[in-house]
């Protein structure tokens, strides 16, 4: 069976992250429900960096956005930092790259007002027939 | 004639029959010629005296995966240090070098948090033999 993004890769950071209280998104959601996690691509995106084209093999990148509920500025802090510490937690495994978390910012969706801090996050991705 | 642009993307190399292409990321094949130059009453003279090849390969270490190829250089070098490993080296279809390269010891580790890479550079003995179709 061939393998996908979809599944081996954004599938495989929702199903590390899965321990972590909050929800889960491996794709952009309409409506994020907090705390949430949302896994989306970064740019770039896709990075060639190994010889040879007989196989595919990319250097996929993304954002890992942390999202806690912003009501009260220190506690919103605090519950962002510790669901970030258990972000980096859970993607422990040595083929997960991480490099930087991105100061938190306040984002509103909807009606909902959210603090939210990005976390930047590479893996290697072959493409198997 | 119209323009040919080749990109590291039309090199693929194996190394004592393994293929590297997955975890390198550059491998060049060069030589330093020796060119010694005489200042003769005539005026300058020179002469090519010498030449070294070495083929430079940068990866991404591979250390603990099945069939690590770290591992296997690692051993190669323990084991039989000067027993030459063969190298098939295409630079594009139609320009092809095989030669042979001494086993060296590979790096382990590396500075967080990036991926960890290693670059050989390993002694070509005598001089490529090439293929051009």
């Amino acid at each position: 069976m061939p393998t996908t993004i979809a599944t081996d890769v954004r599938g495989a950071i929702k199903t590390a992250l899965a321990g972590v209280a909050a929800n889960i998104y491996d794709a952009v959601p309409e409506a994020p429900i907090v705390p949430a996690i949302i896994c989306i691509p970064d740019s770039p995106y896709m990075e060639l960096e190994v010889l040879g084209k007989t196989t595919i093999r990319v250097k996929l990148n993304y954002t890992i956005t942390a999202c806690v509920a912003y009501f009260s500025n220190a506690a919103a802090l605090d519950n962002l930092e510790q669901m970030v510490i258990s972000i980096l937690g859970a993607l422990n495994a040595s083929k997960y790259e991480l490099s930087i978390v991105e100061r938190p910012s306040v984002t509103e969706v909807g009606t909902t007002t959210l603090l939210v801090s990005d976390i930047r996050l590479s893996v290697r991705y072959e493409q198997t027939a | 004639m119209p323009t040919t642009v080749i990109t590291g993307r039309d090199v693929t190399f194996t190394l004592d029959s393994a293929s590297y292409d997955a975890q390198a990321t550059s491998a060049v094949l060069s030589c330093e010629t020796i060119i010694e130059t005489y200042q003769t009453l005539d005026g300058r003279a020179y002469k090519s005296v010498d030449k070294q090849w070495t083929f430079t390969i940068e990866l991404l270490q591979d250390w603990g995966a099945a069939s690590s190829l770290f591992e296997a250089m690692w051993t190669d070098a323990e084991a039989a240090p000067n027993t030459a490993l063969t190298v098939a080296f295409t630079a594009v279809t139609g320009a092809a070098f095989s030669f042979t390269v001494l086993p060296i010891f590979p790096t382990a580790g590396g500075a967080a948090p990036g991926a960890l890479t290693d670059t050989w550079t390993m002694t070509v003995i005598g001089t490529p033999t090439e293929t051009f179709s």
